[in-house]
């Protein structure tokens, strides 16, 4: 399998503060990666580089081979890459459908809706998410669980091939978050290379087969959960300094 | 001794995500208890339901045997629970000493506040160095000593203290829980919710681990130190 995204050096400083520090790694077509790391180890500003929102300082991000290292954001999502905030934000007045329909309407979403047209495009999104009972109705009304569903469902309309999930359970009830895991697991066999942060970990952990781990910026380890789990750099960031327990 | 504050089945929604589930907690009087648990747990949502910043959904909160889960935050202040926010909240425009002369607010006999006054700058001195100096301009350790000492101002018989560990160096980690054991033999009961758990299990004398809104797990030090359920909920696995 080929390397969907290479990211090289990648350096990030806010004034004095160097969120991101010399950070490295590569993720292959197809898989499914978690990135972790204590409240601000820097894991979305991570995403924020990688999807354009903020350009690095230093570094180099390439994806499928091509570099797009401070790359507007809407390049990169025509190039395949697309984001969900871990703060949900739709159009609130729009009805469901539409705002699924505004994402089709992007370069790589237009080659579905082209072919099969954008509302039955859209329709098939909002199937796939599990909100197509709620297509004519407007945002504002939905619970946070479904808004969250419709922001996947947002991200999935520009067809991407690299899906970054900030944060895709927080704030969400037991239920709503098995929701959201079945989702993000049927993406994922739909052949969606799945990147995705979290600092609540129990239902990350359990879930991909790949753990990246991140602390104040800088690279700790990259491995199967339970040896993430167990490193002791790792325990001591969430747990605090000499933290003995495990 | 006697229970100084005590929950009963408490529950807090923030619109339908659970942030508290069936809380049973109680604080006797002279006690240090400290609250565990990974971000988003629900720590901060406790203090707050006990200081009237919010309230609970279900379930009953006592205070020297009074109801105060409906009480507003000022009554509740009143009474004698004095809440130290996560992330400081200062008067930052305000140089130091009207910080702390802030916090005596409810206190009306003079001697008291002047007792209360040489009490916080003999625990940290260096408040009384900088004491015409703007909060704003104070570093992040100094802020939050500000924001200790200006809760301790209003002679509360209960202390709720919400991260204070939060982005500070270790070395000023430790000075700060150096104060807080200090605070405790002083006799103030306090109430610690603490991310860093090797540091709250160091001064609490009962933890209790938060998760996911519940109170997983309590003991004290000695019980706790080798479960693995602590990793667990901090790592998820």
């Amino acid at each position: 399998m080929g390397i969907i995204l290479e990211v090289k050096n990648l350096t990030k400083k806010f004034g004095g503060l160097t969120a991101v520090n010399d950070f490295s790694f590569e993720i292959k077509r197809g898989e499914f990666v978690g990135l972790i790391g204590p409240n601000g180890a820097g894991k979305t500003t991570v995403f924020n580089l990688i999807s354009g929102r903020d350009k690095p300082s230093s570094g180099s991000i390439r994806f499928d081979g091509v570099n797009i290292t401070g790359l507007k954001p809407y390049k990169i999502v025509n190039l395949g890459i697309a984001r969900t905030f871990q703060l949900v934000r739709s159009f609130k007045f729009l009805s469901l459908l539409d705002n699924i329909s505004v994402s089709c309407l992007s370069k790589r979403g237009k080659a579905v809706s082209k072919k099969i047209g954008t509302e039955e495009y859209a329709s098939s999104i909002l199937t796939s998410v599990g909100l197509v009972d709620k297509a004519t109705i407007p945002p504002v009304v939905l619970p946070h669980g479904d808004l969250r569903k419709l922001q996947i469902g947002k991200a999935i309309g520009t067809n991407p091939e690299l899906l970054l999930l900030d944060e895709p359970f927080s704030g969400l009830s037991h239920e709503e978050k098995v929701g959201i895991t079945d989702l993000i697991k049927k993406l994922h066999a739909d052949g969606v290379t799945i990147f995705m942060t979290g600092h609540v970990l129990r239902e990350l952990m359990t879930l991909v087969p790949r753990v990246i781990a991140m602390h104040q910026g800088k690279f700790i380890i990259d491995g199967s959960p339970e040896e993430v789990a167990n490193n002791k750099i790792v325990l001591e960031a969430y747990l605090g300094r000499g933290a003995g327990f495990a | 001794m006697q229970d100084l504050l005590e929950l009963k089945k408490v529950y807090h929604y923030y619109g339908r995500a659970r942030a508290l589930e069936e809380i049973n907690l109680k604080v006797e009087e002279g006690a240090l208890d400290a609250v565990i648990g990974p971000n988003g747990a629900g720590k901060s949502t406790l203090l707050r339901v006990i200081s009237g910043l919010e309230e609970p959904d279900r379930g009953k909160i006592e205070f020297l045997g009074e109801r105060i889960d409906d009480m507003k935050a000022h009554k509740i202040a009143k009474r004698g629970i004095a809440h130290c926010p996560e992330r400081r909240r200062l008067f930052y425009d305000l140089n130091v000493e009207d910080n702390i002369q802030m916090g005596a607010y409810t206190l009306k006999n003079k001697n008291a506040k002047n007792a209360m006054k040489d009490f916080v700058y003999e625990l940290f001195p260096r408040l009384k160095e900088r004491r015409k100096q703007r909060a704003g301009t104070l570093s992040g350790g100094e802020q939050q000593m500000l924001a200790i000492a200006r809760a301790l101002m209003a002679k509360p018989k209960l202390l709720l203290l919400d991260e204070p560990s939060l982005g500070l160096a270790p070395k000023i980690k430790k000075k700060i829980f150096d104060a807080i054991e200090k605070i405790k033999q002083e006799g103030t009961t306090t109430l610690l919710v603490e991310q860093d758990a090797v540091l709250a299990m160091d001064v609490g004398e009962n933890i209790h681990l938060l998760e996911e809104g519940k109170i997983e797990m309590r003991g004290t030090k000695e019980e706790l130190e080798k479960e693995p359920r602590i990793k667990q909920v901090y790592l998820g696995i």
